[in-house]
């Protein structure tokens, strides 16, 4: 009787949480508000998303890096092309630590001076771009950044090995990845524009911003813009 | 809002003791609810599935890439859908209509997922896949809350199973970021009394226990994860003696700890490759374990534990059997052992039982 008794009351206080949170919600709050919240907070989300988006390709610091495009498909995010960058592997000798996979780090790139610029006259912004070397890898951002440098946030993906050279000798280096290798086109373009990238050559403008975050802002090939990023 | 059958008799069953209901009302609700289930069930199907079909359409208008519709355009019809399902939802909600609020709640949730797809997509985000499927499931679990929609937990839930996944996919290394949030949808289910919602969260966890042991570094650790099996089971034991009063979630600890014993015991003796005398040792207390809960399971009537443990000693007897098979005198002699320790427990059962018995009809007589 006394266990039928206990077993009772600990239902009897269990439903009381229950009916007290369902009380709150139903009585108190109403669905109304509810339903305000729910939408407001993923509203809220997707338009943070398109704020950070949108002030970094509007603030930050334009960048031109050299690419090897290829074309595959996802099923849930359309025509892609993955951008691979000839900063994607840096040489392990500019890091100031050893890093493992997965690692965040900052890649400090430098303007290189000796590279010919190549412009368009039709392309106003492209007057002032360079090619752009790494010169530094770390695991915090560089306190000082020179004039003629900028520090991309990077992952590292893997250890690998680069030549300099078909003829040279490998050596070690990181595969990194800066968030910014995949370039949504309208569907069916992504094979156009692996032929162009196989006629000429391509290269992408990248807006970086001071934490060391960057979007891409545009495609050019011969410095000529051939997708450019609207901001709406 | 997710009431069970079970929640609504329970519910029925206070108000009548509380006088607040007649007994012939009682009666009344009492027909009805049974008569409606299979109705409401059906209901709440269709339009659960219905629900996961326009999710997928808005998964395919995302795929699409909708070139020509200008970014703010495709941005608002995005949220003009996302608005529309929750404020649906509450209209459904509002009547009583449950599994259309559900329904709603999923669509909405379903666009929510869709949007941020189609956002990383028009600025070209290639972060870490894995946080936007986290993202979104923080905001399923909100809206599972705040609606208090079974359904829109178990997709919070399934979005959890995914990230946790994929993150281990990509770092090779245990994720334990995935028992928080398993915590907050295990508790959304508590509240709700859902007893789907248990079984669901039961084998979310424990698919993480065994993706977490394989992938500890220096594993698997399969043994480790038998041991973890036989501590919870041992838990579920003592906490059905110690509190006789929470049968069910003794029950419920029990069955999970047992689940995870057998299965880890079975793939740990599988993949070790062990020696003839090794194996029969491991065979014999893994059959002890199981013969012991055989004994328990009866004893408390638990026919789900019963039947796992009849599944389980099956598939150690026939995973022994094949594993010696190429030494009949072997197995022979294994099968004779463990044969006559069943039988003299059996004896040993019937002993006890009729002792029992005669205790009783002596108290009976005095």
């Amino acid at each position: 009787m006394d266990e039928k008794k206990s077993a009772s009351e600990t239902e009897q206080g269990s439903r009381d949480w229950r009916s007290n949170l369902n009380d709150v919600l139903s009585r108190k709050v109403g669905i109304w508000p509810l339903v305000l919240v729910v939408a407001l907070v993923q509203s809220a989300v997707l338009g943070y998303m398109i704020w950070d988006r949108v002030t970094l390709l509007r603030t930050g610091q334009e960048v031109v890096l050299d690419v090897v495009p290829v074309d595959p498909r996802s099923l849930f995010r359309g025509d892609y092309v993955i951008l691979n960058y000839k900063v994607s592997s840096v040489e392990k000798s500019l890091a100031s630590d050893e890093f493992k996979r997965r690692d965040r780090i900052y890649v400090t790139l430098k303007k290189n001076p000796d590279v010919e610029v190549e412009t368009d006259d039709s392309t106003e912004a492209n007057e002032t771009l360079g090619r752009w070397r790494p010169v530094a890898l770390s695991a915090v951002r560089p306190a000082s950044v020179a004039n003629d440098e900028v520090v991309l946030k990077a992952e590292v993906v893997r250890p690998t090995t680069i030549r300099r050279q078909s003829n040279d000798k490998p050596i070690p280096a990181y595969r990194l990845k800066y968030g910014v290798e995949s370039y949504f086109v309208e569907e069916g373009a992504g094979k156009v524009l692996e032929k162009q990238i196989a006629e000429k050559k391509i290269e992408v403008v990248l807006a970086v911003a001071k934490s060391g975050k960057a979007a891409v802002k545009a495609l050019q090939v011969d410095g000529a813009r051939i997708y450019d990023e609207p901001l709406f | 809002m997710w009431m069970s059958k079970q929640h609504r008799l329970d519910q029925l069953k206070a108000w009548r003791e509380k006088g607040w209901v007649t007994d012939e009302g009682a009666g009344a609700i009492r027909k009805e609810i049974e008569t409606r289930r299979s109705l409401l069930n059906l209901s709440n199907t269709l339009a659960i599935l219905g629900a996961v079909l326009i999710c997928f359409a808005a998964m395919s208008f995302v795929a699409a890439n909708w070139s020509a519709i200008p970014r703010l355009v495709r941005v608002a019809i995005l949220l003009s859908t996302l608005w529309a399902s929750f404020l649906g939802a509450g209209v459904f909600y509002q009547r009583g209509q449950q599994a259309f609020g559900h329904a709603a709640s999923l669509v909405g949730c379903g666009m929510f997922g869709a949007s941020i797809m189609l956002i990383a997509q028009m600025f070209h985000l290639d972060g870490n896949p894995p946080d936007a499927v986290l993202v979104w499931g923080l905001g399923t679990l909100l809206a599972g809350f705040a609606f208090r929609s079974a359904p829109t937990l178990v997709l919070a839930l399934l979005l959890f199973g995914l990230w946790s996944g994929w993150e281990t996919s990509l770092t090779d290394r245990e994720h334990w970021w995935f028992l928080p949030f398993w915590a907050l949808t295990a508790f959304g289910f508590i509240w709700q009394r859902w007893n789907k919602g248990y079984e669901l969260s039961s084998y979310a966890l424990g698919i993480w226990v065994f993706v977490t042991g394989s992938t500890l570094p220096g594993g698997p650790y399969f043994d480790g994860i038998a041991l973890l099996g036989l501590c919870v089971l041992a838990a579920g034991v003592g906490l059905h003696l110690l509190k006789p009063d929470l049968p069910k979630l003794s029950a419920f600890v029990a069955y999970f700890g047992a689940a995870l014993f057998f299965i880890a015991a079975i793939i740990f003796q599988m993949s070790e490759k062990l020696e003839f005398v090794p194996l029969t040792f491991s065979a014999v207390f893994v059959l002890g374990v199981m013969l012991a809960v055989i004994v328990w399971a009866n004893a408390q009537n638990d026919r789900k534990l019963l039947w796992l443990a009849y599944a389980a000693f099956a598939a150690e007897v026939l995973f022994v059997y094949f594993k010696t098979i190429g030494s009949l005198f072997g197995s022979g002699v294994f099968f004779l052992t463990v044969g006559l320790v069943v039988m003299a427990l059996a004896y040993v059962a019937t002993k006890l039982h009729k002792k029992q018995e005669r205790n009783e009809q002596l108290e009976g007589a005095v």
